[in-house]
């Protein structure tokens, strides 16, 4: 079988020309000793059986940014018959060192110059037969996002499959940063084969920029497109999670519970209330994740994400993040678990578990339900909008310090010069690509995790029976720990079943006290006072947010230690934070 | 003169790079260059970075890093000569926040 590898800088449209190529049918594929895992997929190319992969962008081709690692790794020991470089054409200026370097190295290469749609529009005209003859290789015009040229690119990618499949030898490659003669080489064939108008014709995206990165319009304007993408997720997304819960329920009552009704009560529990009810958890989450990446893919690809990066990142860098990880965190307060999976924008493996590290404090909605219920329980109706509020700057206060406190131990080693590609109009193939593909990795990565999260929960909540649990008697071993924060025993187990969902908490709060709404909020208002609600409603924001954002960061970081870590530092500061507020505020007097 | 004291909308030519070998990889990769004319569009807020525009690409980059880009303006003539080679609309002083 032929093999292929796709190869260009961030932003050159190779995902799309991936894509195209391959009809989305990509897998990834663990390459020995690479890190990183690679889009990989089979094509029937004319005759042919071709396997392609898909490399990460990279800047340089000795860069030492760990995706240019893992892009010099795979060409340095995969055999390939044909290295498709994708250039951005309206970029060659910048760009045509890559296809020299390779061509130097011997790459059996096929170039396309992608986004000549854009070029076009932009008054560039290239000369390409030139350019073709000067690097002795096949050149092909293209414009992955429309289909534009695909035919042709695939008969020239055939085309040099005669030649013998090689290895790159990049022994000898000089460092790009102190090649003059490659660059003046890179200038001397941009200005014979290309052609452009005096100034690029950028008319929209400077007007568009004028708007959205105005010193004082920018900002509402972040947080006006921030509040859209929650109440679109929202919007959208709770239906759908409604309606697959009504499936679930169905199907657990007319099909589950009657098939397992022989069962011992112990196994029908474990099946209904353990498996069942996990898997279920896991399901519930997929319709938010789909939903956020597609309204994520709208934010990256038109352009307007690295706007976003660029207005916060004055503030973040003082903080040890980055613009992007702003966004990140600001996505949190939708959901954690979309937040931590698109920390994947930043490159740097240091800078991104920084950002992981501070995620889980924002303050998502399942933990405002509580909040909300719990303020309006329990302050009066002028006190409980302020209440609400406060918790929400704690969230942020917290998370930043988090930030403060760690940076110098994640630091990043990333060099911060970001893009700011034009605006373009997102495509929706790509749209419903980037959705289902994110939501079928959390399930695929993730569901084992929640469901043994789910059934441990369920084993101790039930057993040895529900009046007297494990959770029970973990509470009471808690105690000395809890009572100085005024969290009583019915609260802590109520935080036993928060670590599955936040969701659940208010229902476990109705099983354990035997009252539902409004009964419940009168009992708890007899139980509790404004002073140990606080400290429990503190607690529950900073200690672990669920398991699935456990999972989730797991999955990201791919390392246990880390998740550890993290849970660790959330759960230590969540006390430390609830003991300074509780007894600082009896000291007072309250 | 250094990147970061470039006024928004002016142009100027680069010097030298004394960043780090890392960044000054990045940005030779994005078109950054000894001799490349540059383009200052913006400045973030809050001592954000800056908005650069270098031949077909535009950038972000931080004013710690700006300090460190040696750089000649280029003069209001050439710059006028620029302006009327190009449309109006593009004329970089429009630009300006």
């Amino acid at each position: 079988m032929k093999r292929i590898a796709l190869v260009g800088m961030p932003n050159t449209g190779k995902s799309t020309l991936f894509n195209r190529l391959t009809g989305g049918t990509a897998r990834v594929a663990n390459w020995p000793g690479l890190t990183v895992e690679l889009a990989c997929s089979r094509i029937l190319l004319g005759a042919q059986m071709v396997q392609v992969f898909d490399l990460p962008g990279i800047y340089d081709l000795t860069g030492g940014a760990e995706d240019e690692q893992v892009a010099q790794r795979f060409l340095s020991e995969a055999s390939l018959d044909a290295v498709v470089l994708v250039l951005n054409a309206c970029q060659l200026d910048r760009q045509l060192a890559l296809a020299l370097q390779l061509k130097a190295l011997g790459a059996p290469l096929v170039i396309c110059l992608n986004m000549h749609d854009e070029a076009k529009r932009a008054g560039i005209s290239i000369d390409v037969a030139a350019l073709s003859a000067a690097l002795d290789a096949p050149v092909q015009l293209l414009s992955a996002k429309y289909g534009h040229g695909l035919a042709e690119c695939k008969k020239a990618i055939e085309g040099i499959f005669s030649q013998p499949a090689q290895k790159i030898d990049f022994s000898h490659i000089p460092h790009t940063a102190n090649s003059a003669n490659l660059h003046a080489r890179e200038k001397q064939l941009f200005e014979r084969c290309v052609q452009q108008a005096p100034t690029l014709n950028e008319g929209a995206t400077a007007r568009l920029d004028r708007l959205v990165l105005h010193p004082w319009l920018g900002l509402p304007l972040f947080i006006l497109m921030m509040l859209a993408l929650f109440q679109l997720t929202y919007a959208i997304g709770t239906p759908l999670q409604d309606l697959l819960e009504a499936g679930l329920t169905w199907f657990k009552d007319s099909a589950l519970l009657p098939a397992t009704a022989s069962l011992p009560s112990f196994w029908q529990g474990i099946i209904v209330s353990g498996l069942f009810d996990g898997v279920s958890t896991v399901l519930t989450f997929a319709p938010i994740i789909f939903l956020f990446f597609c309204l994520m893919s709208v934010i990256e690809d038109s352009g307007y994400f690295a706007r976003a990066a660029f207005m916060m990142d004055g503030l973040m860098s003082r903080m040890g993040l980055d613009g992007r990880g702003f966004v990140m965190l600001m996505m949190g307060f939708g959901c954690n678990v979309p937040a931590i999976m698109g920390t994947r924008v930043i490159r740097d493996h240091k800078a991104r578990l920084l950002t992981m590290l501070t995620i889980p404090f924002s303050l998502c909605s399942a933990r405002l339900q509580i909040f909300l219920f719990l303020s309006g329980a329990l302050f009066s109706p002028t006190h409980a909008p302020w209440v609400v509020l406060s918790l929400y700057l704690a969230s942020i206060l917290i998370a930043m310090l988090t930030a403060v406190l760690f940076k110098a131990k994640f630091k990043s080693n990333e060099p911060f010069a970001l893009e700011l590609p034009p605006y373009r109009l997102p495509l929706l193939t790509h749209i419903w690509r980037r959705g289902w593909g994110e939501a079928r990795d959390f399930l695929r990565l993730a569901t084992t995790m929640i469901v043994l999260g789910v059934v441990l929960v369920w084993l101790l909540t039930n057993f040895p029976n529900p009046q007297h649990s494990y959770a029970a008697i973990i509470s009471d071993f808690l105690a000395p720990v809890l009572r100085p924060i005024g969290i009583e025993s019915t609260l802590s187990i109520a935080l036993i079943f928060g670590f599955v969902a936040k969701e659940v908490v208010l229902g476990a709060l109705s099983v354990i006290t035997g009252h539902e709404g409004a009964a419940l909020a009168t009992q708890l208002s007899h139980t509790l006072d404004p002073v140990s609600a606080y400290s429990f409603m503190l607690f529950s924001l900073i200690y672990i947010p669920c398991i699935s954002a456990i999972a989730a960061i797991k999955k990201e970081s791919k390392s246990n230690l880390y998740t550890v870590f993290s849970m660790t530092w959330s759960l230590g500061l969540a006390w430390m934070v609830s003991f300074v507020f509780y007894q600082s505020a009896r000291l007072l007097g309250f | 003169m250094n990147l970061a004291q470039l006024p928004v909308g002016d142009t100027a030519r680069v010097v030298t790079l004394s960043v780090s070998i890392d960044l000054a990889q990045r940005l030779v990769a994005l078109g950054l260059r000894r001799d490349s004319v540059i383009t200052v569009l913006r400045r973030g807020w809050l001592g954000g970075p800056l908005q650069l525009r270098v031949g077909g690409t535009e950038i972000m980059l931080r004013r710690a890093a700006a300090q460190q880009i040696e750089i000649i303006a280029i003069d209001m003539q050439t710059k006028a000569q620029t302006a009327t080679q190009a449309p109006t609309e593009m004329n970089p002083a429009e630009v300006i926040p």
